[in-house]
């Protein structure tokens, strides 16, 4: 699954720390999100989703092998 | 959350796995001597045997304290390193029945295998982490 959180957290000016506090998960959690080794659950995806102020659909989008 | 919370948090966390470790440690320490008493009473080896179940059982209860207040990513990383540590641990374990129905290997010791069940868990655990974290 690929998503924009890198993007959309360079726009924030945001570190992965800062990012990981808001929605409640390590900074690790986010780099593992980030670097698409680790598909988060629905419930953590609203909570990116509603940190940026995004559809969860418009972060995350599904890739060909998904 | 709140740095305060935060560093409450990290201290319960901390102290569930230290705590539990050490009562791990010292209830197999008691159960061990007890059970190096050369004329123990039946009563008294089933006593040992209780405390030392016990000590392992809440040290068990703590530790998944411990997992179950981590974020769902950390879950996921205990729950890799379970089904990690448990193949590799019946693998071993099948190994050492074959080996031992051969002939290669004498009887492998309880206590043998169960520390080595524990440490294939800390393996599997840092394995884990590694490839998620890296």
């Amino acid at each position: 699954m690929k998503n924009r959180i890198r993007v959309l957290r360079a726009e924030q000016n945001w570190s992965q720390a800062e990012l990981g506090m808001r929605v409640g998960v390590s900074r690790q959690a986010i780099n593992a999100i980030e670097t698409g080794r680790y598909d988060p659950g629905l419930p953590l995806a609203m909570r990116i989703a509603r940190a940026f102020n995004e559809k969860v659909d418009d972060i995350f989008e599904l890739e060909e092998n998904d | 959350m709140p740095q305060a919370e935060k560093n409450a948090y990290g201290f319960r966390s901390l102290v569930l796995m230290y705590g539990g470790l050490i009562l791990l440690g010292a209830t197999y320490a008691i159960a061990s001597t007890m059970l190096n008493q050369s004329r123990a009473s039946v009563g008294f080896r089933a006593a040992a045997v209780i405390v030392g179940v016990i000590g392992f059982v809440l040290w068990q209860l703590a530790t998944a304290k411990v997992i179950l207040t981590r974020d769902e990513f950390t879950r996921r990383i205990h729950l890799i390193a379970l089904a990690l540590a448990f193949a590799v641990a019946v693998l071993c374990i099948f190994t050492g029945d074959l080996l031992q129905r051969a002939g290669f290997v004498h009887s492998i010791p309880l206590t043998t295998i169960w520390l080595v069940v524990f440490a294939i868990w800390c393996f599997a655990l840092i394995g884990a982490g590694w490839y998620y974290r890296r």
